[in-house]
């Protein structure tokens, strides 16, 4: 989910933003397009699915000590 | 039995062979002159070197900086590895089962690091970046050895603490009789005997940034500030593309980790899971 670096070398997200990731995309309206709140906000929305995998992390962490 | 055994052995040479062709094809490609990059073969009609002599030379006009992005790359990395082990192996030790904090601390602690190793980095980069705009850290050394370190620690700190887990109570308290301090002990007794784990430690950190290319891109803006792999991106751009050229320099950037692979090896595979009880 955080894979940045491959896409952003190889295709820039393009062609036709068919390989943009959120990291990419939100990456491109920061530096392309000076939109820093809006870049975050994209940035911020995952935020639930990466505090559910780690709550679920956690829980199996802990059952298994 | 034997069949199954062939089997095996041929999907292992398949897949041996799917990961080792990018990097055979690197070598062969920076063995070509301009004209034959194109034409793609698959052996180098003769061996050319002057792609590498291009880059030593500095003489092809995108690589005019190559010895100054290595010496950023080597200094920088260095850098990295030294503070993510001397807070990582401080952090893991207070986490280790021997420490004297108290069993929920160290809980708190252990979850923490281990949330902030499965956290994508990536997500962290922008943040990371609003601060070193904040506190005029871009383009300089210590910003991007403190983003990069950070995120090399938890998982450090966590190997460390295992590590410490296995080193003898009796240790501590044999110290503690002759009158030693917990940092005494540390510094004096724990990491000497901890060598394997501080070297397999540091080179995970320097393996780590040596990869690294979104921190740079974010954090360095000045072209000599650049370190190598961003200094190359700027070859994507580019109206020409002397592949062989490139080529050259990624293996010259790739020689490093496989020297100090080499240098180290014992200790990065057995000295990972050996026991650390002498005597």
């Amino acid at each position: 989910m955080g894979e940045f670096e491959a896409i952003w070398l190889v295709t820039m997200g393009d062609p036709n933003a068919s390989t943009r990731t959120i990291t990419t995309l939100g990456f491109r309206e920061i530096f392309a397009y000076g939109n820093l709140g809006k870049g975050i906000a994209m940035y911020f929305s995952v935020f639930p699915v990466v505090v559910a995998v780690m709550v679920s992390i956690i829980f199996i962490l802990r059952r298994e000590s | 039995m034997r069949k199954l055994d062939l089997l095996i052995s041929f999907i292992a040479l398949i897949l041996i062979i799917w990961t080792l062709f990018p990097v055979y094809n690197m070598i062969v490609t920076s063995l070509l002159t301009y004209d034959e990059v194109w034409r793609m073969p698959y052996f180098p009609p003769k061996l050319f070197f002057g792609a590498y002599l291009e880059v030593i030379t500095q003489s092809y006009w995108r690589l005019t900086l190559f010895w100054t992005w290595l010496w950023n790359s080597l200094r920088i990395f260095f850098l990295v590895a030294l503070l993510s082990l001397m807070v990582s192996s401080l952090f893991g030790y207070s986490i280790s089962n021997k420490s004297s904090l108290s069993r929920r601390t160290k809980d708190i602690l252990n979850t923490t690091s281990m949330l902030a190793y499965i956290f994508p980095s990536s997500l962290l980069s922008i943040p990371i970046y609003v601060l070193m705009f904040k506190y005029n850290l871009l383009d300089t050394d210590l910003g991007l050895v403190l983003a990069l370190s950070m995120l090399t620690i938890p998982f450090n700190a966590w190997m460390a603490a295992q590590y410490f887990n296995e080193i003898p109570r009796e240790l501590r308290e044999a110290s503690a009789i002759d009158g030693a301090s917990t940092l005494t002990f540390f510094i004096r007794i724990l990491l000497p005997i901890s060598i394997p784990i501080i070297i397999a430690l540091s080179v995970y950190s320097f393996m780590f940034a040596w990869n690294s290319f979104l921190y740079p891109v974010l954090l360095l803006s000045h072209e000599s500030t650049y370190t190598l792999p961003l200094g190359m991106s700027t070859f994507l751009g580019a109206d020409d593309s002397p592949w062989n050229i490139f080529m050259a320099a990624s293996i010259l950037y790739a020689l490093p980790p496989v020297i100090i692979y080499y240098l180290f090896k014992q200790y990065l595979v057995s000295g990972l899971f050996r026991g650390a009880v002498k005597g």
